[in-house]
C-alpha cells in the first residue's frame, strides 16, 4: 500500500479523538491552519490510515472509532463516517486505578491477541496514547509491537525509549523507537521554556520560576494520584535542561479540576534580575485543550516514524523523540535546534 | 490562677509552627496597642472587651521537632522547619520562660510510598520528629495544669485525626477551652464513631471554637465574597475553581491526597454554602500544589464562571499573594480574645459566633461574611451569648 501509513492507536481517548478528526479536518489539502506542516517529508496529513485501534472501555469496545470517539470529553467537530476501525479489546493491566475506574467503565470483554491483529491489519506504526502511570501496559503493547514487527512511538511518561532494554530490543529488531511523554503543541512547558530563554538571552537572571497547570480529562485525575513526581521530575527536568539555568524552578501538574474537562489552565510565573538588579516579574495565564494539542506533533511525529521505517533506522531515534517529546534519550538544547535536527534526518542526513 | 493578672489570657498552643510562631511574634509587635487604637495594620480589633493583644500569654507549647522540643518558645518559634517571616527578628524577642514540650507522636507525621515501596514524601523526617527511643512524650494534661493554661489552641498538622482528639481530651482533663485550628470536626459536628466533644467541653463548663482556621484576607474569605457578589447580583455560577500553592510545612504535608479528604471538604462547603444552589456547582478546591521555593508564601488563583443577563458568559479571574503563616495569626489573636470572654462569663460549649466568623468549617455556616462580622460584635458586646 504505498504513500500510506499504516497506524495503530493503543488508547482511544482524547488524544486519540485529536488525531483521528484531524485526519479529516485536514483531508481537504488546501487547508492547513493550525498544523506545523500539512505535508512532511512526502506525506499529507491524510495518508494516515488507522488500521486497528485498542481500548478497554465498555462505552468504545466493540464500537466503530466513528461512534466510540464520542465517549470522550473532546467533542467531535468533524464528519467521522469514513473512521470505520472497530475498537478491539485490549489488556488492562494497571491502566485502571480505583480513582479512575468509573470514568473509564473497564469492559469484561476477553482481550484479543495483539501482536496478531497488528500483523493481519498490516500495521507498520503503533501509537501508544494509554494513561500516564500504567507502566505495566505500556511495556505489555511495546512488545506486542515488536513482536508484530511494528515501529513504536510513545506518547505517555513511562520509560520506553529512555529505557535501554527496549532500545535494544528495537535496534535488534531494526524497528525504530521513539518517545517518551508527548510535548503540545503550544503548551506551558514550550512557553515556559522560551519565556526563560528568552530572559537568559537578554542578560536577566532567574531567580525563581513556576509553570503548574491544572485539567479535568481522565489525565490529570491520573496524574495526580499517581505519576505526579514522575512527570514532575520530567518536566522540571526538561526545563532546566534546555537552560543552563541555576535557579529554583518548577513545573507540573497541580490539580485536577473536573468541570474543565479537556481544557487545561496553566500558570507560568517567572522572576529575574536585570540591570542594577531591578526585579523583572512575568505572570501569564494559558488556557488550552489537552487532546487537540498533541496532535499537531503526532501526525509529524507519525509521517517521521514512516520516514525511519523506509530509511530502516532503528533503535531509539533521538532525532524524532527530541523533537517530539518532553523526555527523549538525549536532550537537545533548544526546540529550535530539535527541529533543524529533524529535518536532517528526514533528508537523510544524519 | 489568681497569682496571675487579672487581664492575662494563658495560652497553649498544640504544634509549634509558622502560625504559632506568627501568633507569639504578632503578640510582640502589638505588644504598644492600647484600648482606643482603630485601624492598626493588620489587626482586626485592636480591643476585644477590654483585652489587647499584650494581654495574650503562651505558656507552654507542644511539638515533636527535636529542633525545638525543650527550648523556650521565643526561641523554638525560629527553628527548622519553621519559616514564618521573622515579623521579629530573634535577636530582638523578649526570651520567656515558657517550653515547648514534646508531644506524643501519632499520626500527624506520615510517610507516603510509591508502588514500588519507595519513600516519596516523609512528614517525619520534614518535621524533624523526635526518635521514640531518645524521648518520652510529657503528659499534655499535667504540663496543662502546671503551667495554669486556660486555654488549647490546636495548630497539628492536617490530616492529624488522632493528635487532635489526644489534645482535645487533655484540654478537658485540664479544664481548658479549646480552638481547633485545623480541619479536623472536633467542634463543628460530631464524626461517625467519635465522641460527642462538644457536649463533653459543656459538661465541663468550658467553651470550644472551631473548625479550620480561616485566613484573614485568604482564599476563602475572597472566594465567598466574589461568590456572594455573583448572587446577589444574580449572575448564576455554573463552575468555579481555587487553586492554592505554597512552599511551608503545611503544604508539604499536603501532598498526599489522602490526607486532604476534610481539608477539601472543608474548604468546599465554605465556598457553596454561600449559594442556594451550591450543591450544582462544579466546585474544586484545595491546596493544590507544593512549591518550595514560596517558602511561607501562597499563592492562590480563584475562577469563577458564570451566566449572566441574556444567557451570556461573565469569567473572574484572580490572583492572591500573601504570607501564609500571619494570616491566620491575625484571627488567631483575636480568637484567643474572644474565647476568654467565654470563660470571663462562664459561658460553656460552642462559640458560634467566633466559629461562624473565623473558621472554614463552623456548625452555623453564615449566610454572608459581613453578617458574621455583626454576630461577633454582638458577642464581644455581651447583646449575643454565644
Amino acid at each position: 500500500m504505498p504513500n500510506k501509513i499504516r497506524l495503530a492507536i493503543i488508547g482511544v481517548g482524547n488524544a486519540a479523538s485529536a488525531l483521528i478528526q484531524g485526519l479529516e479536518y485536514y483531508r481537504d489539502q488546501s487547508f492547513n491552519k493550525g498544523v506545523l506542516h500539512p505535508t512532511f517529508a512526502g506525506y499529507h496529513i491524510s495518508d494516515i490510515e488507522i488500521s486497528a485501534a485498542f481500548d478497554i472501555s465498555a462505552d468504545k469496545v466493540g464500537k466503530p472509532l466513528s461512534e466510540a470517539l464520542k465517549a470522550n470529553e473532546l467533542k467531535i467537530i468533524v464528519d467521522l463516517k469514513n473512521q470505520n476501525a472497530i475498537v478491539l479489546m485490549g489488556e488492562i493491566k494497571d491502566g485502571v486505578i480505583n480513582e479512575t475506574r468509573e470514568m473509564i467503565n473497564p469492559s469484561d470483554k476477553a482481550p484479543i491477541n495483539i501482536a496478531e491483529k497488528l500483523k493481519t491489519t498490516n500495521t507498520e506504526i503503533a501509537l501508544c496514547l494509554l494513561p500516564s502511570g500504567a507502566d505495566e501496559a505500556v511495556e505489555f503493547y511495546a512488545e506486542q509491537a515488536l513482536v508484530a514487527g511494528c515501529a513504536f512511538i510513545n506518547a505517555t511518561p513511562t520509560a520506553v525509549a529512555t529505557n535501554d532494554v527496549f532500545a535494544k530490543k528495537y535496534q535488534d529488531a531494526r524497528l525504530p523507537l521513539i518517545g517518551d511523554d508527548l510535548q503540545d503543541q503550544f503548551g506551558a512547558t514550550i512557553v515556559h521554556k522560551l519565556l526563560l530563554q528568552q530572559m537568559v538571552d537578554q542578560g536577566v537572571e532567574v531567580k525563581e520560576s513556576y509553570a503548574l497547570d491544572v485539567g479535568g480529562g481522565m489525565e490529570s485525575l491520573n496524574t495526580i494520584y499517581r505519576t505526579r513526581h514522575i512527570k514532575r521530575e520530567i518536566k522540571s527536568k526538561s526545563v532546566a535542561a534546555s537552560l543552563n539555568i541555576n535557579a529554583p524552578i518548577v513545573a507540573g501538574t497541580s490539580d485536577y479540576v473536573p468541570h474543565l474537562g479537556n481544557g487545561r489552565n496553566s500558570m507560568l510565573w517567572l522572576v529575574g534580575r536585570g540591570f542594577l538588579g531591578t526585579e523583572i516579574i512575568m505572570d501569564v495565564k494559558i488556557q488550552t485543550q489537552d487532546g487537540p494539542n498533541g496532535g499537531a506533533i503526532l501526525v509529524d511525529v507519525i509521517r517521521a516514524a514512516k520516514i525511519a521505517l523506509q530509511q530502516g533506522t532503528s533503535g531509539a531515534i533521538n532525532e524524532i523523540s527530541c523533537y517530539g517529546f518532553k523526555n527523549p534519550p538525549k536532550q537537545m538544547n533548544t526546540p529550535k535546534e530539535a527541529g533543524e535536527n529533524l529535518a536532517k534526518f528526514i533528508m537523510g542526513r544524519k | 490562677m489568681s497569682n496571675h493578672d487579672k487581664k492575662e489570657i494563658r495560652v497553649a498552643i498544640a504544634g509549634l509552627g509558622n502560625v504559632a510562631a506568627a501568633i507569639v511574634m504578632g503578640i510582640e509587635y502589638y505588644k504598644n496597642i492600647k484600648q482606643n487604637d482603630m485601624y492598626q495594620a493588620g489587626l482586626i480589633n485592636a480591643s476585644i472587651g477590654g483585652y489587647l493583644p499584650s494581654n495574650i500569654k503562651v505558656v507552654a507549647a507542644f511539638d515533636v521537632a527535636t529542633t525545638k522540643i525543650g527550648k523556650n518558645i521565643s526561641e523554638a518559634i525560629y527553628a527548622e522547619p519553621n519559616m514564618c517571616h521573622p515579623i521579629i527578628l530573634p535577636e530582638n524577642m523578649p526570651k520567656n520562660n515558657a517550653l515547648c514540650y514534646p508531644g506524643p507522636i501519632s499520626d500527624g507525621c506520615y510517610q507516603t510510598k510509591d508502588s514500588k515501596g519507595k519513600v516519596i514524601f516523609d512528614t517525619f523526617n520534614y518535621f524533624k520528629t523526635y526518635n521514640k527511643k531518645d524521648v518520652t512524650p510529657c503528659n499534655i494534661t499535667q504540663v496543662l495544669t502546671e503551667t495554669e493554661a486556660e486555654i488549647l489552641v490546636n495548630l497539628l498538622p492536617v490530616g492529624s485525626y488522632n493528635a487532635s482528639r489526644i489534645y482535645a481530651q487533655a484540654a478537658l482533663e485540664a479544664n481548658c477551652a479549646f480552638i481547633n485550628g485545623i480541619p479536623e470536626f472536633i467542634v463543628s459536628e460530631q464524626v461517625e464513631g467519635d465522641k460527642d466533644w462538644v457536649a463533653e467541653f459543656e459538661k465541663k463548663g468550658l467553651p470550644c471554637a472551631g473548625d479550620d482556621i480561616k485566613s484573614q484576607v485568604g482564599a476563602t474569605i475572597m472566594h465567598r465574597t466574589i461568590a456572594k457578589v455573583f448572587l446577589d447580583r444574580g449572575v448564576i455560577i455554573n463552575d468555579t475553581y481555587q487553586l492554592n500553592i505554597g512552599g511551608n510545612g503545611d503544604f508539604y504535608n499536603m501532598k498526599s491526597e489522602s490526607r486532604l479528604t476534610t481539608k477539601r471538604k472543608s474548604k468546599t462547603a465554605a465556598v457553596t454554602s454561600v449559594l442556594p444552589y451550591g450543591d450544582k456547582v462544579s466546585c474544586r478546591i484545595g491546596p493544590s500544589d507544593y512549591v518550595p521555593f514560596l517558602e511561607d508564601k501562597k499563592i492562590c488563583y480563584i475562577r469563577v464562571n458564570g451566566t449572566t443577563f441574556g444567557g451570556l458568559p461573565l469569567v473572574c479571574d484572580m490572583k492572591l499573594r500573601v504570607e501564609d503563616s500571619p494570616n491566620s495569626a491575625g484571627l488567631m489573636i483575636d480568637l484567643i480574645r474572644q474565647t476568654k470572654l467565654a470563660l470571663d462569663r462562664g459561658i460553656a460549649g460552642r462559640l458560634e459566633s467566633i466559629s461562624s466568623f473565623s473558621f472554614k468549617h463552623p456548625h452555623i455556616q453564615p449566610p454572608s461574611d459581613f453578617e458574621a462580622k455583626i454576630w461577633v460584635q454582638e458577642y464581644i458586646d455581651g447583646k449575643r451569648e454565644r
